[in-house]
């Protein structure tokens, strides 16, 4: 940028929620032309500074600049006014509209009230040959096309706009080989034409190939920021995390050999494949990775019994599961979910009464309630876990989601579980809890218990298992024990392009 | 809003109805003075017993976010029954109680059915159950209910005992009952699990749809324990009763404060609803508003009940980020 | 803030409560005299003496001395135009009834299918369920059926311009047991006068107390015509007679046998000398509420059932009863021939049916018939067993 004043800058951004500092003083500074790397763990406040720029969150402390003037955006709109438009992983386009109609969404050109066609079409076809898709038929219904085109779309829609500055976040979180490199083509191409890209993912080889400066996020400050030259990916990675990967994730005790869970031909509800098998140990802590609707969420949830099977056997401790949720729990298999407060927890019962709400019948004594050993129960769990409450009577919800989360476990572990499923795990949780879950997680593999954990966050996965089984389209494509576990061999065999399968 | 507020607003919404409760109750005691004499104070004290029955009915359903417009109905289905059965005759009256019983027993579980299995909502469901009853009594009776009803249904609506009404005392009972139903035995957790969030109480192994289902089904006891009251009361086969119970018993729950949303409320609140609610229809009567003006009111307190709660709800949400 | 809330929701109830309770005795409907229109309507000596005999016996039954007959304009209705020879297979007449919802409806209804049987006429039936609404669609439906003539057991005013497009038709039709508004066409008006009712047990109620007292009146359903218009012809003549009668409540009771004990009972601590009321619902109600509270009953009005009758079969109850016979509606249906036939009927046929008082009650109890039985009933015994009515 040497001198130039930045397109868009953001100084000493601060947001708070309740419970939680989303933003804690962040700045980020992006010149025309230049493609700005955001990186960071969830949770770091990524996303919270992208609803800042684009006017859809309002800052508590700090102040946004466009070209070094200072701006409050009242709402989107007047962000878009100025020239910001962000591109989300969460498409917006339409599916059952046109081409032309998706990328002239929200901009309507109008001749005296009236739709001016013929401008549309000039505009959205210049837009379209921008990113490359000159040739796409503009009377085209959406969901024709394929994942990359739409995604493409969504940026033109950007372009038709005279954007000044692109916000891409995640754009490639789910695409995968020429798709991938199409959008970093338009990337490449829409800097050169002189717009501002701010550029957020979690490939971080990704973003060493496309971003020129790069800017690392972590609870919610800038911890390290300059041109992507100096960053190679274990540096970015220790700014992220805040030390090395090495001491987050200590070498795991060598699992035991009982095998707890045997599943055999198993295949979940509308799975037509050839079934998977598969032995869990006790101790044994076993990752599954894959992309997003690659089917881990679905293989756990058939494990826990939750969606039916259409073919297969579990068996835990060597006797047969039936399919069922009922079935599952009482063999002692038990899933903290990803969607913790729509599935795990009544957030407007008192702490105590997550805790026991899965042995509720083993704190009531013939149906009473007996109030002394509910918060017995909850002084262990509190103990053990580290859950920080005001107290038993504190309502749930008004925990922050480490601590709930602390309590989905809670509430599982007083059922003294023998195999202990988990999805997404550490989702929107803050990097210190994480790292607590992760001591929790060894803990109770190390006291015997087996664990399955699906996770979208590669260094959790490498870090964490044991074992790890890559999902794609459904299936189980690929196993690796500890010693072969690298990122970039997970990333392959998700997305279908690497050798090894 | 800070946590502090929050749970000032919360100790707001619990303690409004009790402040109301005080207020309408000296607004009465300057506007109609008579109010407080014995006859009418035995009137208000049987309305707090009929209207509380149903309530805590009502209650149940409303804390699994459900609930029953059906109870009128069933009522009236009750003294239908009842009638038909004993044609007066006091012998007669335990075979036609449990009748009233099962029939009662049936539309509760035809409006779990209904949610439950085919997932209509309740309002919908219930309601279809009231129209069916309705509709299958007037096709039966033609509009004029056969037999009478017995006298000994009189002790249990109308008699007293000490100068209570008996009505009250049952009322009193069951609602000491429900409430240690609610709040010390693992059935009562599951309810408010349940109304709370359904999907996480059912995967963390509750049955929810039999908690669901026993809501209903003791909502529709409830309403029969109400309408062999109302019967005894009245002594006359009154099979048309009441959409008023409906909207009644759902107003004093409401008022007290149990949330619309399910698994928020207690008995406590209801009760208080419950004597809130019987003290300002009577004071209606005694003002001489007729009919229009009692539902108005009524509405009005509702409106300012919901809108209460609503307020408290936000405010817990945003601490919930 | 909290308290401020609170102020807020109760000062809405509060405030409503005193705005209706404001309002809420100045409810009226407004009175319109069933005078036919279409066709010449002749001054008629006959057709007054008819509607005056019901007067009579009332006057005469409740022991009254000076009945005033208000002024009513009364004539007789030339139907030529209407006229129409009987097919083979009989009138076809459309019947838009009330619908079976009380035991009222039942036999009203049951009657007239009766006498339909019997004079050959064809019945074309549609139940209204109580509802107003119902009806006007219910009578748009009769209409398209063509029938030669129409009753119509009226739910509201709303109906006047379904009744209007129906006469416009050319179908004659006959209001039942209530009136239409005269700008509908309706060619004749056959029920008991509201306004006989009305005054009778005023009057009555007058008389038991000397013309001075602490009185409370009674009415059924807040705008309902029914209710209404005896109401508001008891409270004019209070008004004009009896000034020293204080009216210390109205209120109105659904004709809900629950309600009507309820609103007495809110009733008996207020010294009340007499009730006024339209309905034996209330005088039941009435009668329970007193004698649970362990008071003397106050003389009371309404209409006759057996189910009052059963009830204070051995009490000592001052009473006076004017009954609203269901049966009523075999008269709307020979009044609809006659217009067929081209005889000439009356514009308002005042429906005779014996007032009483507590003096006659043994003679028009019926200990061996339901509660539900309207008194004194014309039907046969055959019909009420049938009915389930009585043994």
């Amino acid at each position: 940028m040497s001198g130039a004043v930045p397109v868009l800058e953001a100084r000493g951004l601060v947001k708070e929620f309740p419970g939680v500092r989303a933003l804690d003083g962040a700045s980020i500074a992006c010149g025309a032309g230049h493609v700005h790397a955001l990186v960071g763990e969830n949770g770091a406040g990524k996303s919270t500074m992208v609803r800042i720029l684009t006017g859809n969150e309002s800052a508590d402390a700090g102040e946004v600049l466009l070209d070094g003037q200072v701006v409050r955006f009242g709402g989107p709109r007047e962000a878009l006014a100025a020239g910001v438009t962000a591109v989300y992983q969460e498409l917006t386009v339409l599916p059952a509209m046109s081409v032309l109609d998706n990328v002239m969404l929200g901009q309507e050109r109008t001749r005296r009230r009236v739709l001016d066609n013929r401008e549309r079409r000039r505009v959205a076809r210049e837009a379209l040959g921008r990113v490359g898709l000159g040739d796409v038929d503009l009377g085209r219904r959406a969901e024709d096309l394929s994942l990359a085109s739409r995604q493409l779309i969504e940026i033109a829609r950007a372009l038709a706009r005279e954007t000044r500055v692109l916000i891409l976040d995640e754009p490639t979180a789910v695409l995968a080989g020429e798709a991938l490199e199409s959008i970093h083509r338009v990337v490449r191409s829409v800097a050169a034409e002189g717009i501002a890209v701010i550029y957020i993912s979690h490939l971080l080889e990704e973003v060493r190939e496309l971003a020129d400066q790069v800017t690392v996020l972590r609870d919610g400050k800038d911890v390290s920021t300059g041109p992507i030259a100096a960053y190679d990916v274990p540096k970015m990675v220790r700014e992220m995390v805040g030390r090395d990967v090495d001491s987050v994730f200590p070498d795991p005790a060598p699992h035991g050999e009982e095998v707890v869970m045997s599943v055999a031909g198993l295949r979940p509800r509308g799975d037509d494949g050839p079934g998977l098998d598969f032995e869990l140990h006790a101790g044994e802590i076993v990752g599954l990775a894959g992309l997003l609707g690659s089917g881990r969420t679905r293989l756990l949830r058939t494990f826990a019994g939750d969606g039916g099977r259409s073919g297969g056997k579990i068996a835990v401790g060597g006797r047969e599961v039936r399919a069922g949720l009922h079935a599952a729990i009482d063999a002692g298999v038990v899933l903290v979910p990803e969607e913790r407060k729509v599935e795990g927890l009544a957030l407007g019962l008192p702490v105590r009464a997550n805790v026991t709400l899965a042995s509720i019948a083993g704190i009531a004594r013939g149906g009473w309630l007996d109030r002394r050993r509910e918060k017995r129960a909850y002084e262990e769990e509190r103990e053990r876990l580290g859950i920080r409450a005001s107290g038993p009577e504190q309502l749930t919800g008004q925990l922050s989601g480490g601590n709930q989360q602390k309590v989905v476990l809670a509430k599982w572990l007083r059922t003294r579980p023998r195999v202990l499923l988990l999805d997404e795990p550490t989702r929107g949780i803050d990097v210190g809890a994480k790292a607590e879950i992760y001591a929790l997680i060894r803990e109770l593999a190390a006291q015997g218990m087996a664990v399955v954990f699906a996770s979208s966050d590669l260094t959790e996965v490498v870090g964490l298992s044991q074992r790890v089984l890559v999902c794609r389209d459904g299936q189980v494509v690929g196993r690796l024990e500890r010693e072969d576990v690298d990122p970039e061999g997970i990333m392959h065999m998700a997305f279908g392009t690497g050798a090894a399968a | 809003m800070n946590r502090a507020g929050a749970l000032a607003s919360d100790f707001g919404a619990r303690v409004a109805p009790l402040a109301g409760l005080v207020i309408v109750l000296i607004a009465a005691a300057i506007t109609s003075p008579s109010l407080f004499e014995s006859s009418n104070l035995r009137l208000i004290l049987f309305q707090i017993g009929l209207i509380g029955i149903t309530a805590l009915g009502q209650t149940l359903v409303l804390l699994v976010a459900g609930i029953d417009l059906s109870v009128g109905a069933v009522i009236g289905l009750t003294a239908v029954i009842v009638a038909a059965h004993t044609d007066g005759s006091d012998g007669a009256l335990p075979v036609a109680i449990l009748l009233a019983a099962a029939a009662g027993a049936g539309v509760g579980l035809l409006n779990a059915l209904l949610v439950i299995v085919r997932g209509v909502p309740p309002f919908v469901a219930t309601f279809a159950s009231f129209v069916l009853v309705e509709g299958v009594i007037t096709a039966v009776t033609r509009g004029a209910p056969s037999g009478s009803i017995p006298s000994g249904l009189h002790t249990l609506g109308a008699d007293r005992v000490a100068g209570i009404p008996v009505p009250l005392l049952v009322f009193a009972v069951l609602a000491l009952v429900v409430g240690v139903i609610l709040a010390r035995t693992s059935a009562g957790r599951r309810l408010y699990a349940t109304g709370l969030n359904p999907r996480a109480a059912a995967m963390s192994g509750i049955r929810t749809p039999l908690v669901v289902a026993s809501a209903y089904v003791a909502c529709a006891l409830f309403a029969v324990l109400a309408g062999l009251v109302d019967a005894g009361y009245i002594g006359y086969v009154d099979a048309q009763l009441s959409r008023e119970l409906n909207l009644e018993s759902i107003a004093a729950a409401v008022i007290g404060g149990v949330a619309l949303t399910g698994g928020e409320g207690t008995v406590g609140q209801t009760v208080c609803g419950v004597l809130l609610l019987a003290v300002l229809l009577v004071w209606m009567v005694e003002l001489g508003t007729g009919v229009g003006g009692q539902l108005a009111v009524e509405g009005a307190v509702i409106l300012g009940a919901v809108w209460l709660q609503r307020q408290t709800l936000s405010q817990k949400r945003s601490v919930k980020g | 803030m909290f308290s401020r809330r609170v102020w807020f929701v109760l000062g809405l109830g509060l405030l409503s409560a005193l705005v209706l309770a404001a309002c809420g005795g100045s409810k009226e409907g407004t009175e319109e005299t069933a005078t036919a229109s279409g066709g010449g309507c002749k001054p008629s000596k006959s057709v007054e003496t008819a509607y005056d005999k019901a007067w009579e016996q009332g006057e005469q039954a409740l022991e009254l001395t000076k009945l005033e007959i208000p002024k009513t304009e009364l004539c007789e209705v030339d139907t030529s135009k209407w006229q129409k020879e009987e097919p083979s297979g009989g009138y076809k007449i459309a019947f838009a009834a009330q619908g079976p919802t009380n035991s009222w409806a039942a036999e009203n209804e049951e009657a007239f299918k009766t006498k339909a049987g019997e004079l050959g006429v064809e019945e074309l039936y549609a139940s209204a369920d109580g509802d107003a609404t119902k009806q006007v669609d219910n009578i748009q439906q009769l209409a398209s059926q063509e029938p030669d003539a129409m009753v119509v057991v009226p739910m509201g005013s709303s109906i006047t311009g379904q009744v209007k497009a129906a006469t416009a038709q050319g179908i004659p039709v006959v209001a039942c047991a209530g009136t239409i508004a005269p700008s509908s066409g309706v060619v004749s008006t056959v029920t008991r006068s509201y306004e006989l009712q009305g005054r009778l047990w005023a009057e009555w109620i007058a008389k038991q107390i000397d013309g001075k007292g602490r009185i409370a009146m009674i009415s059924g359903i807040a705008g309902v015509p029914t209710a209404e218009y005896p109401k508001k012809a008891a409270e004019e003549l209070f008004a004009e007679k009896y000034p020293e009668i204080e009216i210390v409540s109205k209120q109105y009771d659904d004709w809900s046998p629950t309600k009507a004990k309820t609103v007495a009972a809110s009733l008996v601590s207020k010294n009340l000398d007499a009730i006024w009321s339209d309905s034996s619902f209330t005088a039941l109600g009435v009668y329970e509420a007193y004698k649970e509270a362990g008071r003397p009953v106050p003389p009371v009005t309404g209409d006759a059932s057996n189910a009052y009758l059963k009830a204070i079969q051995n009490a000592d109850v001052k009473f006076a009863l004017s009954p609203f016979p269901p049966e009523m509606s075999t008269q709307c249906l020979e009044t609809a021939i006659s217009i067929l036939k081209g005889e000439p009927v009356p514009n308002f046929v005042n429906v005779e049916a014996p007032a009483f008082t507590d003096k006659e009650k043994e003679k028009y109890l019926r200990p061996e018939c339901s509660e539900n039985l309207w008194i004194p009933t014309k039907l046969s015994d055959e019909e009420l067993k049938s009915l389930k009515l009585c043994e």
